[in-house]
Order: structure tokens, then C-alpha cells, then sequence
């Protein structure tokens, strides 16, 4: 004898009619059971969901009985998800917990990623600002130091201090020194002058100044040289202007090329480890390197590795006075970078080595030597010709 | 022995179960409470508030065959314990006792 199997509370009996609710799936109830609600609770409502939406289709139609469907969905939502969360921190299994602390996670995640988006929306357009490299802001203007036509390139911002599209921005000549000026920003300097440009950008409108300054060189220090822990160091910076008169305004942008050796803040060298690098000067079209070493600090010449890190030793010495230093052995190159604000002058003399010294041309310029020392025991003396010397000795092994 | 403290929505669905008798089930408590109060209390409220009451040994519950109007699922009819028939009498006798003693409302007369 067979019998019909008897049938379990919560399973499918075959199809559904045909007016059965469209969202009313098998597998609403068990992803909600999945999480932990508990089975009678979501089987009671989504019965009576299901109940009442035939119900309202046999009387108003499918359409009005689908909004009492998706409007009681939400009403009955939040009861549904406190008794979820209460169901599963009284009788919730290990996996449970784990699948709505995921699901909880999630929808916090999307959360977030909403009102971040929100917040980071960009508005209508409310100001403009000056970019870096065209000189100091609004205030005192753009400084072109290029001989070529250049942008002006303004950057927009909405009230948020977000960058928006300037592909918009018009241009026009206003007022000063006569300077071709088009209507997405290129000016053209061929002397030193000021004019006044207006930038409009539908409503929003800006009247800014155009100092011309066109460069025909840049000039700089030399190699720096910059003791490690020392941030006193700056990186000066001049220009020549095309009537041959040293530039007032310079609009520059320095780079380091290896910025683990050294940074700029500002002008201002911040050194990070020993170490060459190059630093990159660029206003205009004219473009300068200058050559960076950040050396150790040492107290003596004889403590220089082979192929170790460039050394410095602080030089005080008074007119006259006379430091003999012991030298390692090998191939070196010794250097004297006097200080920028002294004009003093030194001399090289040696025993025990062969060295060619490169003497100063000029007080406050460099002294080199180059020595071979096959043996311990070589000096180097160091001596103040004209008045009191203050500098680095930098110490590096021959290439 | 006194009767578990019961809110307002409890004492209402509470009511509709003792009125409904057999019928006492999620689609009929929520007619039952609407056409009496003039309220739609969402599915969700109405059985978060069945369940309190179930456990708190106020009601008592038994699932029906599977119907294919419910898609399959079955109906919970609800029924008062001993402990729910009790509550009522005492919710009554309360209110009996706090109305008492209150003079017919209206608007005063001059």
C-alpha cells in the first residue's frame, strides 16, 4: 500500500494560482531563515502577505493589490529585521550570526559609499583659484614667465573646494599693458608689463592681473651641498628677463628627482638620507638642474668607507690657523663648499699622498683635491688665507 | 497570581483574538483591529505582537493545513490561554475602576 507523503508546514504546494503576489518566491522565506529569522514568523507574514494580495487582485485588480504588496513589504520590514536580530542573539546558530553580521556589514558599506558620495558631489561652479605654478594666488595675480604664448589655465571650484571641469572658462583682455590674450587663455609676453584679463565662466566672473615677466635665463647656486638632520638649507633661485635686468616675479616649479634623498618644502631642502640627486628648475620655457648632496656628518677624514656615503666635516678656522687631518686610504675627492654668508678662502696642502689640488678661484668659491693614498698615515692641511673660513669639507670616494 | 503587564496594541489584539474565536488568525486580526480602530497596523507589527503575546503565555498558537492562498503556507490560529482570559478580566476591571467615578463628557454648559 503507498500513501501520499504528508506534506510539511512551509513547503510549496505545487504552482501557485494565478493570481499568486509576483514576489512571493520559496526562496524569500528561506534566505530570510538563512539569516536567522525565525521560520513561523517569516512563513506567518509572507502567508498573509500572499493572502491579502489575492485577495485585493480578485477585488481591485493586479496593479492596486502589487502597491499593497510593496507598501506593506516596507511597513512590515523593520518588525521583520528587529525580530531577525532578537531571533539570532537568543537562538542563533554560529553560522547565522556570521551571514548577518556579513549582511549588516555590507549594507553599512553601502551606506557609507552613498553618503560619501553624496558628500563628495560636486557643486556648481563658485570660485576661482590660481594654479601653483602660475605664482602666489589670486591676490597678486598670474606671473608669466614664458617668451611663448602660455595658458593661463585658472582652476574652478565649487563652494566645497572641488575641482570641476575649467574647459568652459572664457578669457578677455581688459585693461593695462596691450598683450594678445584668446578666449581659452593664451597670452602672449614679449616684454616685462601688467595686464588685467577677466575670466568668465557663465555667472561666475574674475578679474585677475597678468604680471609678464619673460625669462631668458635662470640662474641658480650650484651644487648643494646639505649636511643630514640640517633643514636650514634653501634653494635660491633667480631669473634674468629678456630686457637683461634681473626678473622681479618668478613663477617656478622645483622638483627633487629622488625625493627618498631630499624633499622641498618650499624653498627649503629637507634632506632625508645621504645620498646625489638632481634638483629640477623649470619657469618659462627655461629650464636649470642643480646637483644635490646630502652627506653624513663626520669628525674625521679617515673615517670615509670605500664606496660608502659622501662624508662632511663642520670647518671652523681663523685667519691663519692651520688643521691637519689624517686621510683614509684610497682615491678621494676632498672638497670645501664654503658658507654663503663668509668670503673666505682656504688652501690645501698635503704629506704622504699624491693629490692635484684645484685652488679657489675666488674667496666663498670651491677648493678640490683629489688624492690617491696608497697608505695610512697621509694628511691633509687645511689653511685660512683670507680672514676667518667657515664651510663643509665634503669628503667622497673617486668614481 | 498577577497577570503580565500588557501595552495597549496587546490588549487590542488581545481582544480580537477573543472575538474572532476559530477564525483568530494574522489576515482576520488585522480586519478585526482595522474596522475597530480605524488603524492598518502593518503584517509585521500585528505578528511581532502575537509572538509577545505567545510567549508570554498570554495566547497559544496551532498552524492550519498549507493553503494554496498563502502559497503554500500554512495559517497560525490563535487561541487565549487561561493566563490571556484572566489579563482581559483584569484589563476590564482596571479600566472599570478608573472610569469610575468620571461624570459624562461633553461640552460644559453655561
Amino acid at each position: 500500500m503507498t500513501s501520499r507523503p504528508a506534506h510539511r508546514p512551509g513547503r510549496p504546494l505545487g504552482r501557485f494560482s494565478a493570481a499568486a503576489p509576483p514576489h512571493a518566491r520559496r526562496s524569500t522565506d528561506e534566505w530570510l531563515v538563512a539569516l536567522g529569522a525565525d521560520a513561523r514568523f517569516v512563513a506567518d507574514v509572507l502567508g498573509d502577505l500572499a493572502e491579502g494580495y489575492v485577495a485585493r487582485a480578485a477585488t481591485g485588480g493586479r496593479f492596486a493589490a502589487s502597491c499593497w504588496y510593496g507598501g506593506e513589504v516596507v511597513r512590515s520590514t523593520p518588525h521583520i529585521v528587529g525580530h531577525t536580530l532578537a531571533n539570532v542573539a537568543r537562538r542563533g546558530t554560529p553560522g547565522q550570526r556570521v551571514r548577518l553580521a556579513g549582511l549588516i556589514a555590507t549594507l553599512a558599506l553601502v551606506a557609507s559609499a552613498l553618503v560619501a558620495a553624496v558628500l563628495t558631489r560636486d557643486g556648481p561652479p563658485a570660485r576661482f583659484a590660481v594654479n601653483a605654478g602660475h605664482g602666489g594666488g589670486a591676490d597678486v595675480g598670474v606671473v608669466v614667465n614664458h617668451r611663448t604664448p602660455v595658458r593661463i589655465a585658472l582652476q574652478v571650484l565649487d563652494s566645497a573646494g572641488h575641482q570641476l571641469d575649467a574647459t568652459g572658462v572664457r578669457y578677455a583682455w581688459m585693461s593695462g599693458m596691450r598683450i594678445p590674450v584668446s578666449a581659452r587663455g593664451e597670452v602672449t609676453c614679449t616684454r616685462r608689463g601688467d595686464a588685467v584679463v577677466r575670466a568668465m565662466l557663465g555667472a561666475l566672473a574674475m578679474e585677475l592681473a597678468v604680471h609678464c615677466e619673460p625669462l631668458r635665463k635662470l640662474l641658480g647656486d650650484g651644487a648643494k651641498y646639505v649636511l643630514l638632520g640640517d633643514t636650514t638649507q634653501l634653494l635660491h633661485v633667480e631669473g634674468t628677463a629678456l630686457d637683461g635686468r634681473p626678473a622681479e616675479r618668478l613663477a617656478s616649479r622645483v622638483r627633487v628627482l629622488d625625493r627618498s634623498i631630499a624633499t622641498l618644502a618650499g624653498a627649503r631642502i629637507m634632506p632625508r638620507r645621504a645620498g646625489r640627486t638632481v634638483m629640477v628648475v623649470e619657469a618659462g620655457n627655461e629650464r636649470m638642474t642643480v646637483p644635490l648632496m646630502v652627506v653624513e656628518r663626520t669628525r674625521s677624514l679617515a673615517a670615509l668607507a670605500p664606496d660608502g656615503h659622501p662624508l662632511a666635516l663642520l670647518v671652523r678656522l681663523a685667519m691663519g690657523e692651520v688643521v691637519r687631518l689624517p686621510v683614509a686610504v684610497g682615491h678621494l675627492w676632498i672638497e670645501y663648499v664654503a658658507e654663503s654668508s663668509t668670503a673666505s678662502a682656504v688652501y690645501f696642502d698635503t704629506d704622504g699622498a699624491p693629490c692635484w689640488a684645484e685652488p679657489m678661484a675666488v674667496p666663498g668659491a670651491r677648493a678640490r683635491l683629489e688624492c690617491n693614498a696608497r697608505a695610512s698615515g697621509a694628511t691633509v692641511a687645511l689653511v685660512a688665507t683670507e680672514g676667518a673660513a667657515a664651510g663643509l669639507l665634503v669628503l667622497r670616494s673617486a668614481p | 497570581m498577577t497577570s503580565p503587564s500588557i501595552g495597549s496594541l496587546e490588549l487590542t489584539i488581545l481582544l480580537a483574538v477573543a472575538r474572532l474565536g476559530d477564525e483568530a488568525y494574522g489576515v482576520a486580526i488585522r480586519r478585526d483591529l482595522a474596522e475597530r480602530t480605524a488603524r492598518e497596523h502593518s503584517i509585521g507589527a500585528v505578528y511581532t505582537t502575537l509572538q509577545r503575546l505567545e510567549d508570554k503565555g498570554l495566547l497559544r498558537s496551532r498552524s492550519s493545513e498549507p493553503l494554496p492562498v498563502r502559497g503554500g503556507r500554512s495559517r497560525r490560529c490563535f487561541a487565549l490561554t487561561g493566563a490571556g482570559a484572566r489579563a482581559l478580566q483584569e484589563a476590564r476591571a482596571q479600566a472599570a475602576s478608573v472610569w469610575a467615578g468620571v461624570p459624562p463628557l461633553g461640552p460644559k454648559r453655561a
